[in-house]
This record gives structure tokens, C-alpha cells and sequence, in this order.
């Protein structure tokens, strides 16, 4: 039985599969793998693969442009432009964190909605009253609590929405996306220094947008 | 720290706050917040904002983004994004700057082959055609060695007039050796080398810089061909 020669063909074929995840990279994280199988997927033409990581990230992009372009109709644009752009682009996927580099064509998009919105200024957050950006209430939530929530979220966003493009960006991929330091440069294109420059002045210029609201945040 | 509030490092403190700081900023930081009040509630503040800012809740996305196959179809790359990302696709990491390379050789190469006296317009200028008339008289088998002794092949040399401005516009005048002062056999006999006829250089004086100038125009063009391809492709840093 092993020795039959349908077998080995098999045996010849795994490593095939193996060295082509290798060609993009090495990993062991299950998510990166999955990842890294539903590109290889999508490359041969397999739209469904594509959605699949579509599906996967799409709240996670959403999320992301909508903090940099604080307008859900241009974050929502900007995010399906931004897929279109990988599924152009797939063949240029160079291995790593599929999950980086969408959020990286996603930046971009987002970036190019920054710019057209200046072009086209509009009143930032008017969504601000929309039950889509409340925190969620569970039903044991205390009212206060959840009130006061919901004020420091609108004070912030609102802040947010009033420093610059660049500082809101790397504030958002470093606090709200959990990326570091050296994963926002690659992001942005600056260097790690501009990064934490634009983190610690984005910070500071917030705090001097939310004095006298600061209550909030403290305790 | 006596001093006021408004004349220190607010940065050096939002740096704390992220706690971005070693040594030696990092103890001038923390003199800073032990010893102003003020300080010291700006970095309790700061950290306050960036935990609330890590908490903020994620908006509901409005719509899927799934990709149709209408659109798969019309985004799928063609053939030219094809050619395009396998010429200088991000496996060639050095297309741009290769294209750049050869079209800046190809450019210095247009402008070598434009200098005057190494084939550009001077090579056919009246003076080199000339040139071309003085010498063509005579048989190439009697002017061994090149064109220094007209005079030795009992041909009339060329009037000084005319050789100084052929020498002068020219610009090769080592290969001309003046009438004056007599025939040019009292003149240093002509180095041993290929026998040239001033026809013979003459021809490679245009065939070489013609090859120069091919030369140039491919790279420049192949360079460009290549820069093209990149910019179908997307650079390393929009994608």
C-alpha cells in the first residue's frame, strides 16, 4: 500500500503545498496559516477565498477607517475600495500578516478619504447622536455608568475628530488597533520617531481639547 | 523644579505617559512630574486618555464588503498588469532604482555622444568634411601612419590657413601635423600603429559615436520601459 504509486504522488504533492506557504513565510499561528491558505486560494482565482478573508476582516477594517475618516459613508467607500485594491493586488502580497497588510492598502484608502474630505469639508462626526457609536448596554449595566460611557465617547470622538490626520491616524492604529510602533511606521511610511512624535502630540493636543471634560476620563 | 509650568517639556512628559523614556530623558522626566503638580497631572491625564481611547466602541459597519464577481471580473488584472508585475513586480525589489540607473547611463551616454569632437554634431561639421577633402587625394598605401606628412607624398600640403582652422574647429589637431616650416619629412617620424587614413577615421569617428548614440537611446528607453512597469505595480509603500 505505501508503496503504491498513487500514494507517492500524494506524499510528492504535500510538500508542494508546504513550500508555498514557506515562499511567503514561516508561521505557526493557525490565524496567519488560514490566512496565508485562503491568498494562495484567492491567487489561482478563487473569489469565495477572497470573501472568506473579507469576511474575516472586514470589522476590523471597518472599525479602523472609521476612527481615521470620521464619516461612515466615506470609511465605508474607502474599506470596499480598499478591498478591490487587494484583490487587484493580490500577486503582490509578499508574505507576513495578511492581516497588516490589508490594514496597510486600508490605511492608505483611508488616507485618500482624508484628503478628499479636505477638498470637501463636511461636519466631522455627524453620526456622533447614532446608536452605532454608544457603548453596547448590557442589561445589568448600571445607568450612570453607562451614561457617563457614553458622554467620554462622544468627548473623545469628538476630539479625535479635531486634531490632525496624521496624529488621529497613529493615535487610532496605536490605541484603538493595538498595532506598535514599528508596524504603524511601516504603515504609514515614517519613521518610528515621527510615529511617537505624533502619538505623544496627538495626546496632548486631546487632553488640551477635553480640559474642562477631563472628569470624565479620571477615577 | 521651582520654575513654571508653561517652560517645561510637556513632550518629555507625554513620552513618560507612554512610557517611551530611558535614560538619560527618563529621570529628567520624572523630576519633572515630582516635582510639578501640574506635570504630574498632565501624565495622570494623558494615560487616562489613552485608556479610554483603547476603549472606544467599535461602530457596526453598515454593509458587507464582499467582492462580486462582476467586480472580480473587472478588477482582475490584464495582461499588460500582468507583464507589468512580472518585469518589476515586488520579487524585483530593485526595478526602480535599476531603471533609473540605466536611463541615467543612457542619458550621460546621449551627452557623451553630443560632446563636440567625440561624434556629435562637430563630426559633421564643414571643417571635418574638410578635413575629409584634404586628405581624400590621397591613396590610403601613402599615408601610413595617418595624416602628418602630406607633404612627404609630394602632394601639395595644405595651406597653414586652412589646416589651423580644420585643426582648430575641428578639434583634432593631433592628427594633423602643420605644413609650415617645410615638408613634414623633417617632421618626427610617425609613430608605428594601424594604418589609418584620415577617410578610414574619419568613418570611425561616425560610426562610433552613432553606436554610442543606439546604445544610449536603448538604455534610456529600456530603463523607462522598466520604470513604467513599476508604476503599474504597486510600490512597497502603498501596498
Amino acid at each position: 500500500m505505501l508503496d503504491s504509486a498513487r500514494l507517492r504522488i500524494a506524499v510528492r504533492r504535500d510538500p508542494q503545498i508546504v513550500e508555498d506557504l514557506r515562499s511567503t513565510t514561516v508561521t505557526d499561528d493557525p490565524v496567519q496559516r488560514r490566512d496565508l491558505i485562503l491568498i494562495e486560494r484567492a491567487r489561482t482565482g478563487d473569489l469565495d477565498a477572497f470573501n472568506d478573508l473579507v469576511a474575516c476582516y472586514q470589522d476590523h477594517l471597518y472599525a479602523l477607517v472609521v476612527r481615521m475618516v470620521p464619516d461612515r459613508d466615506q470609511a465605508a467607500d474607502a474599506v470596499q475600495e480598499a478591498f478591490f485594491s487587494a484583490f487587484r493586488n493580490m500577486h503582490s502580497f509578499r508574505g507576513g500578516s495578511v492581516r497588516s497588510w490589508l490594514s496597510r492598502i486600508c490605511v492608505n484608502a483611508a488616507m485618500d478619504a482624508q484628503r478628499a474630505r479636505k477638498r470637501r469639508p463636511v461636519q466631522p462626526y455627524p453620526e456622533l447622536e447614532d446608536d452605532n457609536w454608544q457603548p453596547p448596554a448590557g442589561e445589568e449595566a448600571d445607568p450612570v455608568r453607562t451614561a457617563l460611557a457614553s458622554e467620554r465617547t462622544k468627548a473623545l470622538s469628538e476630539a479625535l475628530s479635531l486634531i490632525t490626520d496624521d496624529q488621529r491616524t497613529a493615535i487610532v492604529l496605536f490605541d484603538v488597533q493595538g498595532y506598535d510602533y514599528a508596524e504603524i511606521a511601516g504603515m504609514t511610511g515614517v519613521s518610528l520617531g515621527t510615529v511617537k512624535s505624533r502619538i505623544h502630540r496627538g495626546r496632548l493636543a486631546l487632553r488640551v481639547l477635553l480640559e474642562g471634560r477631563m472628569e470624565l476620563f479620571r477615577g | 523644579m521651582a520654575d513654571r509650568h508653561e517652560a517645561h517639556d510637556l513632550l518629555l512628559i507625554a513620552a513618560l505617559a507612554a512610557g517611551d523614556l530611558d535614560a538619560p530623558d527618563r529621570p529628567r522626566a520624572e523630576a519633572l512630574v515630582a516635582g510639578c503638580a501640574e506635570c504630574s497631572a498632565l501624565a495622570a491625564d494623558l494615560e487616562a486618555i489613552a485608556r479610554a481611547t483603547a476603549e472606544l466602541p467599535a461602530p457596526r459597519r453598515p454593509r458587507d464588503f464582499f467582492v462580486r464577481p462582476a467586480d472580480a471580473e473587472r478588477l482582475r488584472p490584464n495582461r499588460l498588469r500582468r507583464l507589468a508585475a512580472a518585469i518589476a513586480g515586488p520579487r524585483v525589489h530593485l526595478a526602480r532604482p535599476l531603471a533609473g540607473g540605466l536611463m541615467m547611463i543612457g542619458f550621460a551616454g546621449l551627452l557623451v555622444a553630443s560632446l563636440p569632437g567625440l561624434g556629435g554634431p562637430a563630426a559633421s561639421t564643414p571643417a571635418d568634411q574638410r578635413l575629409e577633402s584634404v586628405a581624400s587625394p590621397m591613396p590610403d598605401s601613402e599615408i601610413q601612419g595617418g595624416p602628418a606628412a602630406p607633404g612627404a607624398s609630394g602632394q601639395p600640403a595644405a595651406t597653414d590657413e586652412t589646416l589651423g582652422e580644420v585643426r582648430g574647429s575641428a578639434g583634432r589637431g593631433a592628427s594633423l601635423q602643420p605644413a609650415a616650416g617645410g615638408p613634414a619629412a623633417s617632421a618626427p617620424a610617425p609613430e608605428p600603429g594601424p594604418a589609418k587614413t584620415s577617410r578610414g577615421a574619419a568613418r570611425d569617428a561616425v560610426a562610433g559615436p552613432s553606436g554610442l548614440v543606439i546604445g544610449s537611446v536603448a538604455l534610456v528607453a529600456i530603463g523607462a520601459v522598466l520604470f513604467l512597469a513599476s508604476l503599474l505595480t504597486p510600490g512597497p509603500r502603498r501596498l
